[in-house]
């Protein structure tokens, strides 16, 4: 019983810590960015609804879904292991007789809602935003967008727990490993999460009026395996996430 | 122990001026940025760009082939060694490649160089002595400046002395002195906007995450909503809330290359938006830093 009291209050804790953070605030400006450019662009005023479509799609595939989803994760995924890493906290939670995976577990669980809230609440905004052609889009790309956030939730903690500036290591891989091999021609995307989401993006948005890619720069997979794909990177990276944080000494915490 | 049995004893020399501590100030930040290894990782994807173009000067023009031939195949390497008719140069092409790069370092840079000092208090360490607020942000702005430097003008100054050096005379670089020109011009832009922007970025966020984060939405995101915004709505003044254009028009206005007459209006349109964001950065900056925090 006090176990569990110790847990859901290390749970508690760390949700308020990220909640009440700077990054909550920053994290907003993407957001309010998006809904900005949706507003001015009036997607619900276009006449041509397939060629609107198009558009709406394309921008929540290489806006929503390629930067601003990556974003939201990593200020708050690298942020709840890592911030305690930083502040030398983590010290602290270590020495009290609560096990390590539920530690893990505890810092996991408060980061995905908050993840999951702003990412999947902004996106329901959005659709809104974009009229007819956002409740179309609404069902088509969600669970794409909720494959790609755990997804990135998952590896941004096995950074968190591996490498000490993991911000820096998952900021690069946000930034310039997914932006750049993601637009890579061959299969090189394929290590990619984006590469996965964006399949599923395609899988469902294409027989609406979404333009096929061209196949010699992104040939995308079925969108069964691709949420296989994620949901493999989510659980693979969380298992290892886990093995590392259960054996490692973390020396740079005194 | 009293401080009169410390010994201390007054500095009787003359004192040089508090400017000097500004060479201190970069100094020392360039060696926290350099001792990171993870720091290294980011510095050896923008080393890495300039060698690849500094393998494909050397080869092209080992292989000694007709001019022509040459020209296209530095084209097809979107690279182009001379100035061509509403095109720039290939050197200030690669420094824009070398943004994303900048970018990433800048974002992690902020929080060592500047939040650091806020967060662990220790600019009142600095405000106590001879030093004011002045010469500490002429020395933050300073330090940016040399790292962003070290990754965009100095490569791009050293491929054009490469280019010339592997050439039979010294006629490309007589012909093409411009480009020199050019080069400083653009990466002294570079350096005070993105110095600006990022020291008072730093100073109010202070940490690594949300300055990161803040950054890369002002450089990254807006780039990608003004070209959908332009696209969609057919006014290329959209294109102005990227930074990165607004830099690069800001840069050709000291160089002049500008394919239409519009090119010099939004270059001008470019350069007042720079100028306010600065202005509003600086002043907020001033505001920032002070030796002692108001507690409320």
């Amino acid at each position: 019983m006090s176990l569990l009291r110790a847990w859901t209050t290390l749970l508690w804790l760390s949700f308020r810590r990220l909640l009440w953070s700077g990054s909550t605030l920053m994290v907003l400006l993407p957001f309010t960015a998006c809904a900005l450019f949706l507003i001015r662009r009036g997607f619900w005023k276009e006449a041509n609804l397939f060629e609107t479509f198009n558009d709406f799609s394309l921008f929540m595939m290489f806006v929503f879904a390629s930067f601003v989803v990556p974003i939201c994760a990593v200020a708050y995924a690298t942020a709840s292991i890592g911030g305690d890493r930083e502040d030398r906290t983590l010290l602290f939670l270590l020495v009290r007789p609560v096990p390590r995976v539920l530690i893990f577990f505890a810092k996991f669980i408060a980061t995905l809602p908050l993840v999951l809230g702003l990412v999947m609440g902004a996106f329901y905004l959005y659709c809104r935003l974009g009229g007819d052609i956002g409740r179309a889009a609404y069902p088509l790309y969600l669970p794409a967008i909720f494959y790609m956030s755990i997804a990135y939730v998952s590896l941004f903690h096995f950074f968190a727990v591996s490498f000490r500036h993991s911000t820096i290591i998952a900021l690069i891989y946000a930034l310039f490993m997914e932006l750049l091999l993601g637009n890579m021609p061959g299969i090189v995307k394929r290590v990619a999460i984006n590469y996965y989401g964006r399949s599923m993006m395609y899988a469902a948005g294409v027989p609406h009026g979404l333009d096929r890619p061209e196949a010699e720069w992104f040939e995308p997979i079925s969108a069964t395996t691709a949420a296989l794909a994620l949901v493999g990177i989510t659980l693979a990276a969380l298992l290892v996430a886990l093995v590392v944080f259960q054996r490692r000494e973390y020396t740079d915490l005194t | 122990m009293g401080i009169d049995n410390a010994h201390y004893y007054g500095w009787d020399g003359k004192l040089h001026s508090p400017w000097w501590a500004t060479l201190a100030i970069v100094r020392v930040a360039l060696l926290q940025v350099f001792r990171r290894k993870s720091y290294w990782l980011v510095i050896a994807l923008g080393i890495f760009q300039f060698l690849v173009f500094w393998v494909i000067i050397y080869a092209l023009l080992q292989a000694r082939l007709p001019a022509d031939a040459q020209r296209e195949l530095f084209k097809l390497f979107n690279f182009s060694p001379t100035v061509e008719p509403g095109k720039d140069n290939g050197y200030i092409e690669f420094m824009q490649r070398q943004s994303v790069v900048v970018m990433i370092l800048l974002a992690f840079s902020g929080s060592l160089l500047v939040g650091a000092d806020f967060r662990m208090k220790s600019l009142p360490f600095y405000l106590s002595r001879r030093v004011d607020r002045r010469h500490y942000i002429v020395g933050k702005l300073m330090a940016i400046s040399v790292i962003i430097s070290l990754l965009t003008t100095v490569p791009a100054l050293l491929l054009f002395i490469e280019y010339g050096m592997l050439t039979s005379s010294l006629s490309y670089w007589t012909d093409n002195w411009n480009t020199v020109f050019s080069v400083l011009t653009y990466g002294a832009t570079i350096c005070v906007v993105l110095s600006i922007m990022l020291v008072t970025i730093s100073a109010y966020l202070q940490r690594m995450a949300p300055i990161a984060i803040t950054w890369s939405t002002i450089f990254v995101m807006l780039g990608l909503l003004a070209q959908y915004l332009r696209n969609a709505t057919g006014n290329d003044n959209w294109a102005l809330i990227d930074p990165w254009l607004d830099i690069r028009l800001v840069g050709k206005l000291c160089f002049g290359v500008f394919s239409d007459a519009d090119g010099m209006e939004r270059a001008i349109s470019a350069a007042m938006i720079l100028g306010t964001v600065c202005t509003v950065c600086l002043v907020a900056l001033t505001h920032r830093v002070r030796a002692v925090d108001i507690v409320e």
